[in-house]
């Protein structure tokens, strides 16, 4: 289908205005590699599909210096969206996006390695008539997997400049810089006849979306074959709807060819993969002799029925492991220095209000969970090490067959597993999620995953859970292991119970694709680890600070009379009276008013307990000088003088952490993601509640067998 | 420093960290994402210039 003259010729972009490209590309082909390779920019990078989901904008400097725009989309395999995150960069790309003027032109990667199956989106993404570069990347891939991938081939096949590129090594970048550069971009020449019996309905259709939707005589028509294919079924906010003449004359050749039997999408589908056949035909050549791949090879074990599951519990106890003992020195420390920065304010400042405010509640309330950032920075680097890998579509593929048992399948656990870092990132990625039952579930479900703030209360109450004495090392794995498990499990439990009551559907199939491993990048993973311990670091000194310091006020006033003991001016105090007014309702689980003061202010973020801890008990201390948060602990006592944490009480309180929902970002996420307050406010409620309910099995039954 | 001018300083600085926190909280439902807190990043990257 050639180009009439009128667009093909002259620059696509205006000299007075800096041009804007999309890049686009099916899923975990390497886009925001080569977008951060362009812009400089460190957008996440990740072996496995689903890692982009919105789009991103930077700025690429071509090899004159000019700025050029960069838009980096989330991938697709199709312009035919089949769920949200697919439906931003169909609709950025066909201009509906009232946000995002649509891009001057285009550049489309392909990963070498498959190439007929990333041709479908390029071949719709030339229907659009706006000038393409072709980026075929991962040739390095496509060599070892025996392939010889002709782009001058392509280049003349397409008519349009094919780059040879290695995103992830920066190689090409300066031949694709120099074809961006290009003011006079050629537009595609692909021949490309539409079956006769729709061609009418594509005409008709397309006059409308000129006439009636104001679109270009191109983008119309690329528009018109779409709507027939994808039943345009994924809108997302942002986008504008059809003109109601439009969306009637679809309907009425729709109901046409439904009533006459012509499989009208499946009839574009086809012949679109014909003309692509011959072209990969025609392009790419195998080496016959090339066996199965090392990935191949690997896959044999990592996703085995049985190996698969070993070797998923052998990483997560190595991470566990490694948490817990390369941890150890640079926490000791930290702590080290945290207590003697309070010690020496106390003996610089005379006693007032304001040296307790910087010991007892900025000192203590920041240090208490600064004291986990080495533990934070060895979680994140092992997950980035399982993303980089690839090892993270082989864990979703190994649970999509306990996830098929639940309702849900293995796409559900991508969002699931982002979730052990943040839930926020994983709520959105669940639109990579197509059906919006299955998305809604996800959402649900997914903060049930122990997240990184949960790891500092998990933390502590494993060093506080064995009185007197350093707690063994297999205990805290295995006791972190279950949490994780506990977590996990829940996770699936209600997905399963959701699935089967509030949003029944059928079990969906799992279509995902399994990357090939690769060496992890270092780099990228160091830079992911430290980006994410700035975040912990910046939040310590940020929003937990801020708490610390409101809390340090709630537990000193109003003021007891002088002579007063510490811990009768805490219960007096606004957090001892909010406490109190919490014991008879969290009495039953174990927990007394002061853990009820910890359990109200993370509600903000869980890592926040740990911080008013630190505040609430330093806040009892009488001492000058500043005892660890774990000893603190290990001395409260309840009126009576029993030990207020015992190992029950530490195991009740992790327990309540796995499923209680105290965090209000993730809250705010899930309002905006599902577009209202029935769903998040529902989803405290469910997850609170279990977290009482299991809660108060747990201890009254650990203490009827007596411990 | 006397007792009851590390009162007053101290009040000073609960006042500002509770409006700051306060303000921090609405600005937060106009931005996209979480705010910052999580480690998504907002939709729109800052560009830095690249020779």
């Amino acid at each position: 289908m050639a180009l009439p003259a009128h667009i093909s010729s002259g620059p696509a972009t205006s000299s007075s205005r800096q041009p804007v490209y999309a890049l686009v590309g099916n899923p975990n082909c390497g886009k925001s590699t080569l977008f951060n390779a362009l812009t400089g920019l460190k957008q996440k990078v990740g072996n496995y599909p689903g890692v982009t989901v919105e789009k991103k904008v930077g700025t690429a400097y071509s090899q004159h210096g000019q700025p050029i725009t960069v838009i980096d989309l989330p991938g697709t395999y199709s312009l035919a969206a089949r769920s949200p995150d697919e439906a931003v960069t169909r609709d950025v790309l066909l201009g509906r996006r009232a946000d995002t003027a649509p891009p001057d032109r285009i550049l489309c990667i392909v990963d070498a390695t498959n190439l007929e199956r990333n041709l479908y989106l390029v071949h719709q993404i030339l229907d659009l008539g706006r000038p393409v570069i072709l980026v075929l990347n991962m040739m390095d891939l496509a060599v070892r997997a025996g392939l010889n991938v002709r782009a001058a081939r392509l280049e003349k096949e397409l008519g349009i400049p094919v780059i040879a590129c290695e995103a992830v090594h920066s190689r090409g970048l300066i031949e694709l810089k120099l074809a961006m550069s290009r003011p006079d971009l050629p537009l595609a020449r692909h021949a490309w006849a539409i079956p006769a019996a729709i061609a009418p309905a594509v005409g008709e259709i397309q006059a409308s979306l000129i006439a009636h939707d104001r679109k270009a005589p191109f983008l119309a028509r690329a528009e018109a074959l779409l709507l027939l294919t994808d039943l345009d079924t994924v809108r997302v906010a942002g986008s504008s709807p059809l003109s109601p003449r439009t969306a009637e004359l679809l309907r009425s050749w729709q109901d046409r060819w439904a009533s006459d039997g012509t499989d009208w999408a499946g009839m574009l589908v086809s012949s679109r993969y014909e003309a692509i056949g011959q072209i990969a035909a025609d392009v790419v050549l195998r080496d016959g002799t090339v066996g199965p791949s090392a990935s191949d090879k690997i896959d044999g074990v990592a996703t085995h029925p049985l190996w698969g599951w070993a070797v998923l519990g052998t990483v997560m106890t190595l991470l566990f492991l490694s948490i817990f003992t390369l941890a150890e020195v640079p926490m000791n420390w930290i702590d080290t220095h945290v207590a003697s920065a309070a010690d020496a304010v106390k003996a610089a400042m005379p006693p007032g209000d304001l040296r307790d405010l910087i010991t007892d509640g900025a000192i203590a309330g920041v240090g208490g969970v600064i004291i986990f950032l080495p533990q934070i920075l060895i979680l994140f680097f092992f997950i980035g090490l399982l993303e980089s890998t690839g090892y993270m579509a082989r864990a979703a593929f190994i649970m999509d067959r306990l996830m098929s048992k639940v309702g849900l399948n293995g796409k559900s656990f991508i969002p699931m597993l982002s979730s052990y870092a943040c839930a926020i990132p994983g709520i959105m990625a669940t639109r990579t999620i197509e059906d919006p039952k299955d998305r809604l579930v996800t959402i649900l479900v997914a903060p049930l995953m122990s997240c990184s703030a949960r790891l500092p209360v998990y933390l502590l109450m494993i060093a506080a859970l064995v009185p007197g004495d350093r707690v063994p090392l297999p205990t805290k794995v295995g006791i972190m292991i279950f949490m994780y498990a506990l977590g996990t499990f829940g996770a699936f439990f209600f997905a399963w119970l959701f699935k089967r009551t509030l949003l029944k559907g059928a079990p969906p199939l799992m279509i995902m694709e399994l990357p090939p491993y690769r060496l992890p990048r270092l780099k990228d993973v160091a830079q992911h680890m430290v980006e994410r311990g700035w975040l912990f670091v910046r939040r310590a000194g940020t929003v937990i600070l801020g708490i610390s310091i409101v809390l340090w006020f709630l537990s000193a006033y109003p003021k007891a009379p002088e002579g007063t003991p510490p811990t009768q001016q805490l219960a007096q105090s606004f957090a001892g009276r909010a406490g109190h007014a919490l014991e008879p309702l969290i009495k039953p689980l174990g927990f007394d008013w002061q853990i009820g003061i910890g359990l109200i202010t993370s509600f903000a973020a869980r890592e926040v307990f740990v911080s008013t801890m630190s505040v609430v008990f330093n806040a009892e201390s009488t001492d000058d000088n500043t005892a660890p948060l774990r000893q603190a602990l290990l001395a409260a006592k309840w009126p009576d003088g029993r030990a207020l944490f015992t190992p029950l009480v530490c195991f009740t309180l992790m327990i309540f952490y796995v499923f209680a929902m105290q965090c209000m970002s993730t809250i705010a996420v899930v309002k905006r993601e599902t577009n209202g307050w029935k769903w998040p406010i529902f989803q405290t409620l469910y997850m609170t509640g279990t977290a009482w309910i299991l809660s108060f099995f747990v201890f009254q039954g650990g203490r009827a067998l007596g411990f | 420093m006397s007792p009851a001018v590390q009162s007053i300083v101290a009040l000073a600085v609960v006042a500002f960290a509770a409006v700051w926190l306060v303000l921090r909280s609405l600005a937060k439902n106009k931005k996209p994402g979480c705010g910052g807190d999580c480690g998504c990043s907002s939709s729109d990257l800052k560009p830095k210039l690249k020779s």
